[in-house]
């Protein structure tokens, strides 16, 4: 597996991704590590002078005001996106297998048809990507998680669409362009909101 | 809280958490449960256990003694839902 994907094409060129791998052993505390350090130089690369992202109560990050970010890790790779000016970032990496059962629960019949191999272009690991770095995006419309958060939205509620050649991720009429990256191993997914 | 549902839903998140225990009351998301494994873990209760969990009652899981008062109160509402005459 590649250490880091390219980024998608099409996302915005004022956005700043920085990768870092996680050491051994890679638990908690090592991929907290790498996602600050990816936090770190892509506010660096952004302009920032406030390299610290503290956690709110419910664990979201807390981006320096006007330098909107992200971060996803597995328990290999960190990633963290920052986006000078966008209103909200939204990013996901999944290196995890999405069984048949996992993906019905999460896509719906008419995602399923249209965006899931053969009939469209992405995995399932691909869309639960989307919907993940979407649902980061949009938690400021206030969201849970499932399993683990407030209960007000549930990031399987996010509706995909096919939009040309960019996804959509929409959640009660507040819609997000979502770049989705994928590869044998691992799948990149970078949600913006302008 | 049911022993017996306990037992089978702390073993199954310890596992699934290659963890060697865990406190009932600490939220979940704190021994780094993720979006992945949250939702393969909703689907495997649902099977194990022959239950549905609602997206409500998902929501709501925030640590192993919700999870297992949903379960419990999912069981319940199965098993109402059998026996209709009664």
């Amino acid at each position: 597996m590649s250490l880091q994907l390219t980024v998608p094409e099409g996302v915005a060129p004022g956005a700043h991704f920085q990768w870092r791998p996680v050491r051994p052993p890679r638990g908690r505390d090592e991929q907290s590590a790498a996602g600050r350090a990816a936090v770190a130089a892509a506010l660096a690369e952004s302009g920032s002078t406030d390299l610290v992202v503290p956690r709110e109560p419910d664990g979201r990050p807390r981006f320096p005001p006007g330098f909107a970010g992200a971060i996803a890790h597995t328990d290999r790779v960190a990633v963290a996106v920052v986006v000078p000016g966008a209103e909200a970032v939204g990013v996901d990496i999944e290196d995890a297998v999405i069984s048949p059962r996992v993906a019905r629960f999460v896509l719906r019949d008419r995602e399923r048809a249209a965006l899931l191999r053969p009939a469209g272009a992405y995995s399932a690991r691909d869309l639960f990507a989307a919907k993940e770095a979407a649902f980061k995006a949009l938690c400021s419309l206030g969201g849970g998680g499932g399993l683990g958060g407030p209960d007000q939205f549930l990031f399987w509620w996010i509706e995909l669409d096919q939009t040309d050649a960019t996804l959509v991720a929409s959640y009660r009429g507040v819609s997000v362009p979502v770049w989705v990256r994928s590869e044998p191993r691992l799948s990149l997914a970078v949600a913006i909101r302008r | 809280m049911d022993r017996d549902i306990f037992d089978v839903v702390d073993k199954l998140f310890r596992q699934r958490l290659q963890l060697p225990e865990l406190d009932p009351d600490r939220r979940l998301v704190d021994y780094g449960l993720d979006s992945v494994r949250s939702v393969d873990l909703i689907v495997e209760m649902e099977d194990r256990f022959d239950v549905s969990i609602s997206d409500e009652q998902a929501g709501s899981m925030v640590t192993l003694r919700d999870v297992v008062a949903t379960v419990t109160a999912a069981l319940t509402v199965s098993v109402g839902q059998g026996h209709p005459e009664k």
